[in-house]
């Protein structure tokens, strides 16, 4: 191993031994307290709320399985009518009409000097 | 429940798992400045290893039931703190380089990392006190997984196995790290020892 090596290594080593002051982790520990406390108290309150809600279905006895049909029923109601439907137009679209439309027929009769003309009853006549 | 009964913390462990917050007390106690050692080495900030190394003891304690003592409790913590360290720097590194609080809070500006044998000689303490700031540069320069195994192996004097266990790669790779981790620094310092 280079000299140089070894010199960085010494410096590195060093480096173990520079800490913060002893009060530093005692303020540290407390830190650590609060930082506790308040995961606890945001767990409780989620397990309170979830405790709640598991008393609250309980003590309704049989009313809950009304209660729970009522829901399924609404929410199938709501399904219904927000499901999109395959058949529906879209808006500003026409739907495609059936009927073909009449087409103006040119009726030509054949001339002697080789020149159609169009003998297609004039559009007073219709 | 902790199995490990050669674990030294063994005692503490199965306390602090039965609930006994004193005795996990006792664990932060004993490794926080270790750990505040390995983190502030990897980030070279103050602040964010305050805040890394509350996150850490909050995630041992939240999974202190998950530990089942196939390791010591320090090995195991050590990974956890390793790992979020770690993960921290890889996204650091995504969002941007340097701000002005790392230049404020940095370890190049840390009055500690003097060399006590010195003090007397203000000349010398100033040299060293700039190698260090140098050597600092070059270690932030490594890549993460680098900068890991030169605090691991060469700060904080574990040896290839346990830094192998906690880093989960073999010791040919943490030798193999550490010997182009000591390249890279030493190439970077060339132009102070030419001095």
């Amino acid at each position: 191993m280079s000299t140089e090596i070894q010199e960085i290594r010494k410096l590195l080593k060093m480096r173990s031994e520079s800490a913060p002051a002893d009060e530093y982790f005692e303020d540290f520990l407390a830190e650590f307290h609060l930082r506790q406390r308040q995961d606890l108290m945001k767990r409780s309150a989620r397990s309170l709320l979830m405790e709640r809600v598991g008393v609250w279905i309980r003590e309704m006895g049989r009313t809950k399985w009304m209660y729970g049909a009522g829901a399924a029923y609404a929410l199938l109601i709501i399904g219904f009518f927000a499901w999109p439907k395959g058949n529906v137009p879209k808006e500003g679209v026409e739907p495609v009409s059936w009927e073909v439309p009449e087409q103006k027929v040119l009726h030509f009769e054949h001339d002697p000097e080789g020149k159609k003309q169009d003998v297609s009853p004039k559009p007073a006549e219709f | 429940m902790a199995e490990n009964a050669n674990d030294p913390d063994h005692e503490l462990v199965r306390r602090a798992q039965e609930g006994d917050t004193k005795a996990f007390d006792e664990l932060v106690i004993k490794y926080s400045r270790k750990l505040y050692g390995l983190v502030y080495n990897m980030t070279s900030n103050k602040e964010d290893t305050h805040d890394l190394l509350q996150d850490i003891f909050a995630k041992a304690y939240r999974s202190l039931r998950h530990f089942r003592g196939k390791s010591t409790f320090y090995t195991w913590i050590y990974s956890i703190a390793t790992n979020m360290t770690l993960n921290f720097l890889k996204k650091r590194g995504r969002r941007k380089g340097l701000s002005l609080d790392d230049e404020e809070s940095g370890i190049q500006n840390d009055t500690s990392f003097v060399d006590q044998g010195h003090r007397a000689n203000p000349r010398r303490q100033s040299n060293i006190h700039e190698l260090q700031k140098k050597l600092n540069e070059a270690l932030q320069a490594l890549s993460e997984d680098h900068r890991a195994v030169v605090t691991m192996f060469d700060i904080q004097g574990m040896p290839h196995a346990e830094i192998s266990k906690i880093l989960g790669v073999s010791e040919g790779t943490v030798r193999s790290r550490l010997y182009y981790a000591h390249q890279q620094l030493q190439g970077h310092l060339e132009d102070f020892w030419k001095r």
